[in-house]
């Protein structure tokens, strides 16, 4: 399954939303249920699905959606 | 108040500010704050309580200081706030004017918008500023009362200076240039020392934008911005946590944890970032203006009780008196309530002279605050704190603190934990065990090992994190809430 597709199933469960679409552009403040807690879940919740491990370094250099998807693709290629 | 950094010329190239990737000088700050000045002056007002709708940008600090040169008092009024309670801030403080701005330009209706973000900066950089006198208002900040209705803390010229007292006569290798971090809301006190002392210094204030996932952009501003004094809530940390092995902060001079109690595990794995940082525990009410005692933490031999580092001593201006309790025989330390007095306590809440009636009173010359906190003192005279006097239950007849039940829960599951207790359809309290995701399934098992058997919660509820406030602080009201409503 594409990175995009398996990202948005992560996003739809953590976030409770079963209509949420992620876009390249999109950041903690496009959806409301985004905070410190959730991002920790969500991320943690990556972690487990794409099989990878983050660096603190590598979260903050994260501004939104496209950031996180180039660099899911970093790694798992 | 000492507001030099505005009549001298002394850091007007240094940079005041460092808001949302942009940085702001101290001349920018000047005349952003005196055209506000000027234009409040225009509407003659002085001595009111004056509404900022808050917005994440140089305006609202510039407000604060404009409010104040001014001679007037500023009361945050938070955009996330439900109307209900904008409106109830309004009327308590008789607010007739907010300083609104182009991002949240509608407060409530009725009193008079001034629209600040439409100014031109100040031509003239001067004001004719009248010293403040002791009984002069600086802020009112809401916080929530127990009865659901917000109380307005009224803290006045001679607490907020009395407070500065403290924080200077400390020593600290702090100097012009070096950089703050500002992580509070600012309808939060220690929002008001960490804009305040860098301003007081020369330094920069690096604000920490709402619109960001809170934890990762403090840790990206700490390291990326080399920032060397840093007031930071406990939960913060506790979310940076799993990568404190990566973490290292060398510049950091200053680390003061604050806002809620500090875990002393927690502490000692985060000095290991900081290998250069002098540490110290804040604490204190809103009432009793930001913090009213200390802790120097050391490297070694940390005090504490149950897992908390000690709250240290009174500040400066500040003095205590110790109602203690009848103590109970399976009690670990004899608990007292915490009466905190000096020249920091507020003159009280905006018209609530009940709760001022209950909750402040004079010794001879001295204004005190009960706190409700239960703490106990050492022979050395350090204080730790317990709890909440209303977080004190009774079960079996036996007196227990919720967190003395954390620490124990903790202990028995090597796992974070939160304990709330409700009254369970009989009438009679009942403690709750929330408990980090954890793959143990004995968790009765060994809580049974460590608790006494009036102390185990009667139902335990596993989750992923726990829910957190808008400062980053852990919502206890919110679990419990969680739990009526299911």
């Amino acid at each position: 399954m594409e990175i995009k597709t398996k990202l948005q199933e992560v996003f739809r469960d953590v976030f409770q939303d079963e209509s949420l679409t992620i876009l390249p552009e999109m950041t903690a403040g496009d959806v409301d249920k985004w905070d410190s807690i959730t991002h920790l879940i969500m991320i943690s919740k990556v972690e487990e699905v794409f099989n990878v491990s983050f660096r603190l370094k590598e979260l903050i250099k994260l501004k939104n959606v496209g950031d996180l998807i180039a660099l899911l693709k970093e790694k798992t290629e | 108040m000492n507001f030099d950094f505005l009549f001298t010329n002394l850091f007007d190239k240094n940079i005041a500010f460092y808001i949302d990737e942009k940085e702001y000088t101290y001349l920018e700050f000047k005349q952003t704050v005196f055209s506000i000045s000027n234009r409040i002056n225009e509407h003659n007002i002085e001595g009111q309580n004056i509404g900022v709708y808050l917005s994440d940008d140089l305006y609202s600090y510039a407000a604060f200081i404009a409010i104040w040169l001014t001679k007037n008092a500023y009361v945050p009024i938070h955009p996330s706030y439900p109307d209900n309670r904008r409106i109830d801030i309004i009327n308590q403080a008789e607010i007739n004017y907010v300083l609104v701005t182009d991002s949240h330009p509608i407060c409530v209706v009725g009193p008079t918008s001034i629209n600040i973000s439409s100014l031109h900066p100040a031509e003239k950089l001067s004001f004719h500023y009248i010293e403040h006198i002791k009984s002069d208002l600086m802020y009112i900040l809401f916080t929530s009362g127990s009865t659901g209705a917000p109380k307005g803390v009224q803290i006045n010229c001679g607490n907020l200076c009395s407070f500065m007292d403290h924080l200077t006569s400390v020593k600290m290798p702090l100097t012009v240039g070096d950089r703050f971090l500002q992580m509070f809301e600012l309808t939060f006190d220690l929002s008001v020392v960490s804009f305040l002392f860098p301003l007081q210094l020369g330094g920069t204030v690096y604000h920490v934008g709402t619109n960001q996932v809170k934890y990762l952009e403090i840790y990206r501003l700490l390291e990326e911005y080399a920032i060397n004094y840093a007031i930071i809530v406990p939960s913060v940390l506790a979310m940076l946590r799993p990568y404190f092995e990566d973490i290292d902060l060398p510049n950091l001079k200053v680390v003061a944890l604050s806002g809620e109690a500090v875990p002393l595990k927690l502490t000692e794995e985060f000095q290991l970032c900081c290998p250069n940082a002098s540490f110290f525990n804040y604490y204190g009410p809103t009432e009793c203006t930001i913090f009213c005692t200390a802790y120097a933490i050391p490297r070694t031999e940390i005090k504490s009780a149950n897992g908390i580092v000690s709250i240290g001593k009174p500040t400066l201006n500040s003095v205590y008196k110790l109602y203690e309790l009848p103590k109970d025989g399976e009690e670990l330390n004899a608990s007292s309530e915490l009466h905190i007095g000096g020249e920091q306590v507020s003159i009280g809440y905006v018209q609530n002279e009940e709760m001022n009636k209950t909750l402040f009173y004079k010794n001879g010359e001295t204004p005190y605050y009960n706190t409700g906190d239960l703490v106990f003192c050492d022979d050395m005279g350090f204080l730790y704190y317990l709890g909440r006097k209303d977080q004190q239950v009774k079960i079996q007849g036996y007196r227990i603190e919720l967190m003395e039940v954390e620490h124990l829960c903790n202990k028995a599951l090597e796992a974070t934990s939160v304990v709330v207790a409700i009254k369970n359809e009989k009438g009679f309290d009942e403690l709750i065990l929330f408990v980090k995701e954890t793959e143990i399934n004995t968790i009765t098992e060994r809580l049974n090992q460590y608790l006494p058997k009036y102390m185990v919660p009667s139902r335990t509820i596993q989750m992923k994190d726990f829910p957190m406030n808008e400062n980053g602080k852990l919502d206890r009201k919110s679990l419990r809430n969680s739990l009526l409503n299911s």
